[in-house]
């Protein structure tokens, strides 16, 4: 009832309610102006073996018909194949039944216009009504016959198909009926997708499911949606009507009506017809206004789009139902909307050839089912043949719309809770799916976009921002409300990025700021109800695997090397022997501890660089002054920075390391100790972040290097977030 | 009163919960504690009916749980929603009537609910101009509308501030003080200790421990004492008895400190006051009983050790 309530409510539901049926009334219009008016010339013959008009002279008025009476009869089969008849574009049968029933029959071989048979109509009728007075059929004189007289009824048949059995006309109008059914399918079908997609990605689903089953919401959510589409249509029906009605009335009278002539006389008759004639009337009026039977059409129209709704329903509730976000809808639906149109051509198919085989396999598939019958249903089809064949195709869409819906039920059921996680696709591959991996670091916020392509790790997109979370706080154990709200301003731009680059899933690590955090368990909370990002927080050890493991990625370390990676909270190191990491240590020594802990002059003095140097004496265990390396592979951060300013020129693009000579890293080392603040402000090789801390960063660096007797070095541009793809792979 | 009895649950080969029990009687709130992906969002949903387990059963007052129980539930899942076209009032209709109320009786109870948490104003206003803490507080009424005998809570407190903590920490005071049964998961363990009367800790799957809050914490004391004092850190020094040992201090003060120790071997705590009268200005002594935050890491560390 929600779903019904709010999509009356919606405005553009209320705008079709209005626009599409005066689109349709337009469209209706525009057809009937622009389709053809047939042929104005014809040549008739008359059979009359009554003698009714035979010897009798027809006056022609203003009209193209030249007439050929004579005494016999023959087979419609003789009006069609003898060539001495071929001449002739319409056969009116006049015998002695019309004194009774007043029906005269013209066959026509190619459809004439309305003119023409308005001026035959008056033709023929009036030589008749002379013929009844003269010839004594009735006591009276023709003036007060003609006073008297029923109307004549001309029969007009197509010797084509004089048993009116198939009309492409009515069929191509069951298709129309059809394309609605599919229109409105398509239209409402997406509704439940977009409905579903959006109740599971704003969570309300799992209150609702506490309420009621998985299976009336989903029905739910089918009908309620299916009865908006009822009001819709029911109310195109009635807008469309009166349209055509008000049409009938003011812009296309039934000219071919002779009860709308009664009160004219012979010559208003005439002029009448000659002024109306001019407008177009044709074969699609005569279709809309005279052979289309309404009441079955609708009924049928109503019963089918029920079914086909439903049956289609089931497929789209699951589509939903399997979605994350709408977007995501969309795609899933298309093999649906394929079949959809695959159904309108089978419906096509079943006008031009309504006796094909394939019609009648496609007239009890459900998927098809509803067009094709719809199209039976307009040509008469079933006027001519069993009606079981319909009733049992009903059946079968029945039956198979509940073997669905409970089926898409099930499938409802298992993936409507299924957040984030996607039912194992068939559409895509594991190793094609873009992953992000998200480094909230105590300084910086880094955001790496890709995907492993034939076991080679491609990186789409990477960008970092300074968040400074340990600001204020990481020497008290807190994150404050500022970095809090920073990192969240952050990780939304970052979540918007993802969106952008299509990114199935996110991971977000938490290092040492937010571990050694007392509300890091609120921060994560937070950060995931404003973003949805789950940060998993991780220990310094773990820190440490991935970073080693990111740098192995394209590092194969053929010497003994120590990984630094100099964080703002910590400080990881890993020794690598023979390309395995046989030692690895988290120390709670980062820049930003630091620079937080102690008042730095600027530039840092030789007290300044004694307090750096005494406070990592301190903080650095026994298992630190024994790591034995000649190599030092400082892991990108602010080893990226250090490379840019000893080549003054930008870290290269890719994940490829760079060596870079130990006397000029050292020299350059001195130079940044050595830097005010000012200079390192204009220094467009360090980044913002970096400006204030990059000194502390250099003194630990250098002291690290003279300490463990370091003799080469290799900066890697990966760390952490490569790690953790690696482990996607 | 609830009772869940030897659930099992699987989706596909990860095993979501294993022979999982756990009782939770009337005028009770039972915590329900774990690490991410240990399993309580699923248990939650099992005994909401949302997923059916693969074996064991949840029993209300005695009888299997089953769709028509749904109304006596009161639900507030972790992954909050609403429809955000929705106004104020007619969402909470929507909801009440969802759980069984009839529009005029969840009117009323909406707007009783609107005024005690002062947003009676917003009635009509759509969910979508609502702040955060104020979607909270709707999503939360909607939630206990329909009165439930039992309540659900997951992560009830995330999202509110600290004023509206404490607002919905009383509603759930009196919750079980009307008798209502109160299952709780959260991971915000000082709402554990301050609301909780008993725990279940699941862990990788299984049920490690269920135990009132109070016992939990007895049995993980260590004999320490907290001590606040005046004077200094060198005459608490010199008066500590060698029988005790300093943990923590914290500088209250210029000459006023909160210490932690411990004690070692059989002295007392009168023994302890004894040595230091003469030394410190004691203002407040008291048995140290660890928090649910240390339970609950010591008890996950125990279970890794096994």
């Amino acid at each position: 009832m929600r779903e019904f309530a709010e999509r009356l409510r919606s405005t553009s539901f209320l705008w079709m309610l209005f626009i599409g049926p005066m689109v349709l009334l337009m469209l209706i219009f525009l057809l009937l102006r622009i389709s053809d008016e047939g042929k104005k010339s014809v040549k008739a013959i008359v059979t009359d073996p009554a003698y009714f008009l035979v010897n009798r002279q027809m006056i022609k008025g203003e009209s193209n018909i030249s007439y050929d009476i004579r005494d016999v009869s023959f087979e419609h089969t003789e009006f069609l194949d003898n060539p001495n008849l071929a001449s002739y574009d319409v056969w009116i049968e006049i015998n002695r039944k019309v004194l009774t029933n007043k029906v005269v029959k013209v066959f026509y071989r190619e459809e004439i216009g309305v003119e023409a048979k308005i001026a035959m109509q008056l033709e023929v009728e009036r030589r008749l009504e002379e013929a009844f007075v003269e010839d004594k059929y009735l006591d009276v004189t023709l003036e007060e016959f003609r006073n008297i007289k029923q109307p004549l009824n001309f029969d007009y048949i197509d010797i084509q198909d004089p048993g009116k059995k198939t009309s492409r006309i009515e069929g191509f109008v069951g298709l129309g009926f059809g394309a609605v059914i599919v229109l409105f399918i398509l239209l409402f079908g997406l509704a439940v997708v977009r409905s579903t997609a959006k109740d599971k990605s704003n969570r309300i689903v799992e209150i609702m499911l506490a309420s009621t089953s998985s299976r009336a919401l989903m029905l739910g959510k089918i009908i309620g949606i299916g009865f908006a589409a009822l009001v819709q249509f029911l109310t195109w029906v009635i807008l469309v009507g009166v349209g055509l009605y008000i049409m009938r009335e003011t812009l296309y009278p039934d000219l071919l009506d002779p009860s709308n002539w009664a009160q004219s006389s012979e010559e208003v008759k005439v002029q009448l017809a000659q002024q109306l004639s001019n407008q177009t009337q044709n074969k699609l009026l005569d279709v809309l206004y005279n052979q289309i039977d309404y009441t079955i059409m609708l009924s049928n129209f109503v019963i089918l789009f029920v079914l086909g709704y439903l049956f289609y329903g089931a497929f789209f509730s699951f589509i939903g139902a399997m979605s994350n976000s709408e977007s995501d809808g969309q795609q899933f639906t298309l093999p649906l909307i394929g079949v959809l149109l695959f159904s309108l051509g089978v419906g096509y198919l079943t006008v031009l050839k309504p006796e094909n085989e394939w019609v009648d396999i496609f007239a009890w598939v459900p998927f098809t089912s509803p067009v094709v019958q719809l199209v039976r249903i307009g040509q008469g089809y079933y006027e001519g043949h069993s009606s079981i064949s319909y009733t049992i195709s009903l059946l079968v869409l029945l039956v198979s719309t509940g073997v669905f819906l409970y089926l898409a039920s099930k499938l409802y059921q298992a993936n409507i809770l299924n957040f984030g996680v996607r039912t194992k696709s068939f559409f895509t591959k594991k190793d094609k799916m873009h992953n992000a991996v998200i480094d909230l670091g105590t300084n910086t916020f880094n955001l790496a976009i890709g995907r492993w392509i034939d076991n080679s790790l491609s990186i789409s997109y990477s960008t970092k921002e300074g968040v400074a979370l340990g600001m204020d706080g990481i020497n008290d154990g807190i994150i404050t409300i500022e970095a809090i709200q920073r990192a969240i301003s952050c990780l939304k731009r970052f979540k918007l990025l993802c969106d952008k680059h299509k990114v199935s899933r996110i991971h977000a690590i938490g290092t040492s700021a937010i571990r050694d955090a007392r509300n890091s368990e609120e921060f994560c909370a937070e950060i995931f109800n404003q973003t949805g990002i789950k940060v998993e927080v991780i220990d310094g050890m773990r820190e440490a695997e991935l970073i080693f493991k990111g740098i192995a990625c394209t590092y194969s370390f053929p010497k003994l090397s120590l990984i630094m990676d100099i964080g703002g909270g910590s400080t990881e190191f890993i020794q690598v022997e023979g390309g395995k990491s046989t030692k690895s240590m988290s120390l709670n020594i980062g820049v930003s501890r630091i620079f937080q802990k102690f008042q730095f002059s600027d530039p840092l003095n030789q007290e300044d660089i004694r307090k750096i140097e005494d406070f990592l004496e301190e903080n650095c265990t026994d298992s630190f002054y024994s790591l034995n390396a000649d190599v030092l592979v400082g892991a990108s951060g602010s080893f990226e920075t250090f490379y840019e300013l000893v080549n003054r020129k930008k870290f290269p693009d890719g994940l490829k390391t760079q060596e870079v000579g130990l006397s000029l890293f050292l020299e350059e080392l001195d130079n940044i100790i050595a830097s005010t603040q000012a200079e390192r402000d204009v220094n467009s090789f360090i980044i913002p972040i970096r400006k204030k801390m990059a000194p502390v960063a250099a003194v630990k660096t250098r002291w690290v290097i003279k300490k463990l007797g370091i003799k080469e070095i290799i900066i890697s541009p990966c760390s952490l977030k490569e790690g953790l793809f690696s482990e996607l792979r | 009163m609830l009772e869940v009895k030897e659930i099992s649950k699987s989706f596909g080969k990860k095993n979501a919960l294993h022979a999982v029990s756990i009782t939770a009687q009337s005028g009770q709130i039972f915590g329900l504690l774990g690490p991410n992906g240990a399993g309580k969002t699923t248990l939650i949903r099992i005994i909401n009916t949302i997923i059916r387990q693969d074996s064991g059963e949840v029993l209300w007052n005695g009888k299997p749980i089953r769709l028509k129980n749904l109304n006596e539930i009161g639900y507030l899942p972790e992954e909050r929603g609403l429809y955000r076209s929705m106004q104020v009032m007619d969402h909470l209709i929507f909801l009440g009537r969802m759980r069984g109320l009839t529009k005029y009786d969840a009117a009323q109870q909406s707007k009783k609910w609107l005024e005690e948490f002062e947003i009676a104003h917003w009635s009509k206003n759509k969910i979508e101009n609502l702040s955060k803490g104020m979607s909270q507080k709707v999503q939360f009424i909607g939630a206990m509308l329909h009165d439930p005998s039992l309540v659900i809570l997951d992560e009830p407190l995330s999202g509110f501030d600290p004023l509206n903590v404490q607002l919905v920490i009383d509603k759930i005071d009196a919750f079980k003080k009307e008798g209502k049964t109160i299952l709780l998961s959260t991971h915000n363990m000082r709402s554990v200790d301050q609301i909780c009367d008993r725990i279940a800790l699941i862990y990788q799957s299984e049920k490690l421990v269920e135990d009132g809050v109070w016992n939990l914490r007895d049995r993980f004391k260590q004999d320490e004492f907290t001590i606040r004092f005046k004077g200094n850190m060198v005459a608490l020094a010199n008066g500590l008895w060698t029988g005790f040992e300093l943990i923590q201090k914290e500088d209250l003060d210029e000459n006023r400190f909160l210490v932690r120790v411990r004690k070692r071997g059989e002295n007392s705590i009168n023994e302890l006051m004894t040595s230091l009268m003469n030394h410190i200005q004691i203002e407040a002594i008291e048995e140290y009983f660890p928090d649910m935050q240390e339970v609950f890491v010591q008890l996950i560390e125990e279970k890794d050790a096994v």
